[in-house]
């Protein structure tokens, strides 16, 4: 009998021991086939957010190109007949004229100033040369200076003064957002009052623009940045992810609105 | 009831051999405490985890109590016996479980994973009534109960473990808190499942070496707590 029971001891013991090996085998290798496939999906992970920059940034660039091309055509072809035009406009003989052509002459030449500013300012726009030769405080100076210009509408900038130059690539994005968003603003929100502020902080930019016109909800930026016809949104997203940068939409006091767009910037 | 306070050698109690009798009940105040900490953040998914907590706490402590009373207070018969409440234990164990992996609404054998509970319910009417006589339910431990809630419930595991394997991407939220409450289940299962199957031998030929052998069922009741401590914990981190 006590043999017998020794047997039956020794042969649960070992069937224990066999099944804590059995079990704590299959979590080693649940857990071991767990980490792999981790690893694997956030290598496909960084490989498939890798190629979609690599896109952005390809689109960016072409845009980038496409504008200064524009801009260049606009300025030395449009811009060079339209000044050719004046000139000979200018050296029109007009005494022997009737008031009413002295009139038109008038006008024409007027309308022909306008089309050189409008021109000009068209490829400014496209391609800001005070950007490339002053740097991003100064462009955006300038470029809230003739939004100002605007009927009914106050702008006031107060920009970091200890920010210098980062990266032109970087700069230039930050413009582009910026511009994208105040054209918005104007387009959709019709505010009377712009602020645009910055404050430079940490190795990131923080850009605040700050207004009361009709603003939008971080949601509504979310929802509306994925519809087709959301192009403008859908750049300043690019731009976003190509900078690593992030924005945020929020709704403040006294029905104001305020936009934070913060960019790392290597100082 | 003076009386009865009277009748227990106090100093017994508090030993550290009465401290481990009681590993069951105390067992769960790990999980439990982290449940009346978190609560609030606690996800739904994880509710028939924390019923069965209840329940066996409820259980075992009348389980414990009465195995650990019955000589010291005198107990009458009827309140010394600790079988039914084992059975129903892990009757409530494999109804629980089998909800809350249900509930995890993993797109694999679902047919089976709903069925399986109704197929252990009529093994235990079946058990209990036609292979052994009805009061044994009440009167004699059933070894095949437990072995074959044990073995269900490692299907159950094992199921989950070819389902992840598998998949690309898990069909609910809080994985890692799920993984910490089935790796502990595995363990209590796998191993107890040859405990409980050789649990009726075991009291035959050696009755001493039975007793001693729970103490491995109990080692593992204590991680499978704390495992299911460290599921709610990282549940409740997850959703917060």
């Amino acid at each position: 009998m006590n043999q017998l029971n020794q047997e039956v001891n020794t042969l649960v013991i070992v069937g224990i021991a066999t099944m804590l090996f059995l079990v704590i085998s299959l979590l080693l290798l649940f857990t071991i086939n767990q980490r792999k496939k981790i690893k694997y999906q956030l290598d496909m992970q960084q490989l498939r957010e890798k190629q979609q920059n690599q896109l952005i940034e390809a689109a960016v660039r072409s845009e980038e190109g496409e504008r200064h091309r524009i801009a260049e055509l606009l300025h030395d072809e449009v811009g060079a007949l339209l000044s050719s035009s004046r000139i000979f406009l200018v050296e029109m003989k007009t005494q022997n004229l009737s008031q009413t052509d002295k009139d038109d002459h008038s006008k024409v030449k007027s309308m022909i100033d306008q089309s050189i500013q409008t021109v000009r300012g068209i490829s400014h726009n496209l391609h800001s040369t005070v950007l490339k030769e002053f740097g991003l405080n100064e462009a955006i100076g300038n470029f809230m200076y003739k939004v100002a210009e605007g009927p009914g509408l106050k702008c006031s900038i107060k920009l970091d003064e200890d920010y210098r130059i980062s990266n032109a690539e970087t700069e230039l994005a930050a413009y582009r957002i910026l511009q994208e968003l105040t054209n918005n603003l104007l387009k959709h929100a019709h505010p009377s009052l712009i602020e645009v502020t910055s404050k430079l902080k940490e190795g990131e930019l923080k850009f605040t623009i700050t207004h009361n016109g009709n603003g939008l909800s971080q949601e509504q930026f979310e929802e509306l940045r994925y519809k087709p016809e959301g192009l403008g949104l859908k750049n300043i997203q690019n731009r976003i992810i190509l900078l690593k940068g992030n924005i945020l939409f929020t709704k403040q006091d006294a029905g104001k609105y305020a936009i934070e767009l913060t960019v790392p910037v290597n100082q | 009831m003076q009386g009865y306070l009277l009748k227990i050698d106090w100093s017994v109690m508090f030993s550290w051999k009465e401290f481990w009798g009681w590993a069951e009940v105390w067992a769960l105040f790990i999980p439990l405490s982290v449940f009346f900490i978190k609560r609030k953040q606690i996800p739904p998914l994880f509710k028939p985890v924390i019923y069965y907590l209840f329940i066996a706490l409820v259980l075992t402590a009348l389980s414990d109590f009465s195995w650990r009373m019955k000589f010291r207070l005198n107990l009458p018969p009827w309140a010394s016996n600790n079988i039914p409440l084992y059975h129903l234990n892990f009757i409530f164990q494999l109804l629980m479980f089998a909800w809350f992996f249900n509930r995890l609404n993993e797109p694999f054998l679902r047919k089976v994973k709903k069925a399986l509970p109704y197929v252990f319910m009529a093994f235990v009417l079946v058990n209990f009534t036609i292979i052994r006589p009805i009061d044994s339910f009440i009167f004699n431990y059933s070894s095949e109960l437990n072995a074959a809630e044990a073995a269900i419930l490692l299907f159950y595991c094992l199921q989950h473990y070819v389902y992840l394997a598998q998949a690309e991407q898990v069909s609910y939220p809080y994985g890692r808190a799920v993984n910490w409450i089935i790796a502990g289940l595995t363990m209590y299962v796998g191993v107890n499942f040859f405990i409980f199957l050789s649990y009726s031998t075991l009291i035959k030929f050696s009755k001493d070496f039975s007793i001693d052998i729970w103490d491995v069922h109990n080692y593992l009741w204590i991680l499978l707590c704390c495992l299911i401590a460290m599921g709610l914990y990282e549940s409740a981190k997850s959703r917060s």
